[in-house]
């Protein structure tokens, strides 16, 4: 490991190390979201969706309420009002009583009173009527799907019949992502309100689909199902009506949300490589910023230590710790040189001096020896018999030598005290 | 000291070489001390010349001269043929200083100041070889 780090240089380390904690983060960061996206994007839908639901059976009940305040007050006026206003207002079809039978109408129509006598599902709804106020499913009134209300009164039943529009509005303002949407049932089970219309104009009974008999059973929640007419896997939240019991329900197919939730884990991949990237991008640029006066320095140290003079560049864009580094190494170049230099111009001038002196001591011996031969060679020549010439010349060759001597060391004293003289 | 020993070189010829004027008249006197007939001249140039129609059975050249140097005297001769002994007779005595002299042809090497004796046994050692 050591020697692997040894030969990668600075600024690739630099960069790994950036490199390192940004593809973990990045990738932390996004398995962690992956992790979690779904189960948090469904919860989040649950809630969502059963809020919608509940919202909805609020808005019902309030209708239904409404409905019965004003049924009630109307049956107690029991046809001594005039139609119109009110009635009018909430699209109410017939509002009338039973007794033993007989249909009697405030507004009398003959078709009407014949429609109601041959429905089977009003006729079922009035029977089962009890002395407050009750509220049927889904009834058909000849070519009419509606609903009504009902109060018994003894052997009177007073009964108002409307039409399913409002409800129909209402289920039919849920709306949102491509399918999601929303469905009423009755307390049987039969659509009163669906997106599919073919379902909707039969009045189908959806008891086979599990959400709608927990609907049927009462209570709200969150439950996955799967929904025949949408061919696919839902997930809903479901409320139940308390005055009427009818079921509220806002599904969704789940593989919308895993598509929505799959869509929002690639744009985060996405931002995050982005980030990536320039976190890479800044990395090498903080690593290039941190090592380039480092690796100058170190091709400036290799040139001082070949011996070449270095001169002082003006880095830019480094910091200022490395410019003190790159200054101070420059500096410590230059005294090296210098001394270099000085050492080298000393020694060339002790060997210069080394070798004057040499050649004066060899200059020395050699015209000390000069004349020293003369006189040795006379010294061997005088002997008795020499005669007065002879004895002439070497008393010259004496003489002559003799001066030559004193005349070099006479020379040579004068040198050395010049010398000392410039010494001092 | 006993010149008998020296009969030998009674008769010889030496050639001297010395520009200084009283080294190479106390070399002549020396010389005729031992029997030997000596011609004195104080350059190169002239033992050149008087080697073109003379000839001595040695020659004792100093080294450190004008024109003409003892070293280059004895070279140029080799180069013209003449074998006469030549000894170096000089006052550069140093080891690297005897080197030159025989790298230059010459063959034996006095050191001044020089004896009697010495010249002698040089002069000896270099007719009997």
């Amino acid at each position: 490991m050591s020697s692997l780090l040894q030969k990668v240089s600075l600024k690739i380390l630099i960069f790994m190390l950036v490199g390192i904690v940004a593809v973990t983060s990045t990738v932390l960061v996004q398995w962690q979201n992956y992790r979690t996206a779904l189960a948090n994007e469904l919860q989040r839908v649950e809630q969502k969706h059963l809020l919608v639901a509940q919202n909805l059976s609020f808005a019902l009940d309030r209708y239904l309420t409404d409905l019965s305040s004003l049924s009630e007050h109307l049956w107690e006026m029991d046809g001594s009002m005039p139609a119109g206003g009110l009635i009018n207002d909430f699209n109410i079809i017939a509002l009338g009583h039973e007794s033993s039978g007989k249909f009697q109408l405030m507004s009398s129509d003959t078709q009407l009173t014949k429609d109601l006598e041959s429905s089977e599902s009003f006729r079922a709804f009035l029977d089962n009527a009890g002395e407050n106020i009750s509220i049927s499913g889904l009834v058909n009134i000849g070519e009419r799907q509606t609903f009504a209300l009902a109060q018994r009164k003894g052997k009177v039943i007073h009964f108002t019949l409307l039409p399913l529009n409002y409800i129909r509005s209402i289920q039919d303002s849920i709306k949102f992502g491509d399918r999601g949407h929303s469905a009423i049932v009755d307390q049987y089970g039969n659509v009163l309100a669906h997106p599919n219309k073919t379902l909707e104009a039969k009045g189908a009974s959806l008891l086979k689909v599990s959400i709608v008999q927990k609907m049927v059973e009462g209570g709200s929640g969150v439950s996955f199902f799967y929904s025949p007419p949408m061919q696919a896997d839902m997930i809903a939240g479901h409320t139940t009506m308390i005055r009427s019991g009818w079921g509220i329900m806002v599904p969704q197919p789940l593989q919308e949300i895993e598509q929505g939730v799959w869509d929002d884990i690639s744009s985060g991949t996405l931002v995050a490589l982005i980030g990536l990237i320039t976190m890479l991008s800044f990395g090498y640029l903080i690593a290039t910023r941190l090592t380039q006066s480092l690796v100058r320095n170190i091709a400036d140290l290799r040139l001082i230590s070949e011996g070449k003079t270095v001169e002082l560049t003006n880095q830019k864009n480094v910091s200022k710790e490395s410019a003190e580094l790159s200054n101070t190494l420059h500096l410590t170049a230059r005294q090296v040189l210098d001394s270099r230099q000085k050492m080298a111009d000393s020694l060339e001038i002790a060997q210069a001096n080394i070798k004057q002196q040499n050649e004066f001591i060899d200059r020395v011996n050699h015209n000390l020896r000069t004349p020293l031969n003369a006189i040795a060679g006379v010294s061997e020549l005088i002997d008795p018999q020499a005669s007065d010439e002879e004895l002439d010349e070497y008393s010259t060759i004496i003489r002559q030598s003799v001066s030559d001597i004193v005349g070099l060391l006479e020379e040579r004293f004068e040198l050395a005290n010049l010398s000392k003289q410039e010494e001092n | 000291m006993d010149i008998s020993k020296y009969i030998s070189l009674v008769d010889k010829s030496v050639l001297v070489v010395d520009d200084n004027e009283m080294n190479l008249k106390v070399a002549g006197r020396m010389l005729n001390k031992l029997g030997v007939k000596s011609t004195l001249v104080d350059s190169g140039q002239a033992a050149i010349k008087l080697l073109e129609s003379n000839s001595f059975d040695s020659i004792l050249l100093d080294i450190q001269m004008p024109g003409l140097d003892g070293l280059e005297t004895a070279k140029h001769l080799r180069t013209l043929g003449v074998s006469t002994p030549i000894i170096a007779y000089t006052a550069h005595a140093l080891t690297s200083d005897i080197q030159k002299c025989f790298d230059a042809g010459m063959n034996e090497h006095l050191a001044k100041p020089v004896l009697l004796e010495q010249l002698a046994d040089k002069l000896i050692s270099v007719l009997s070889a």
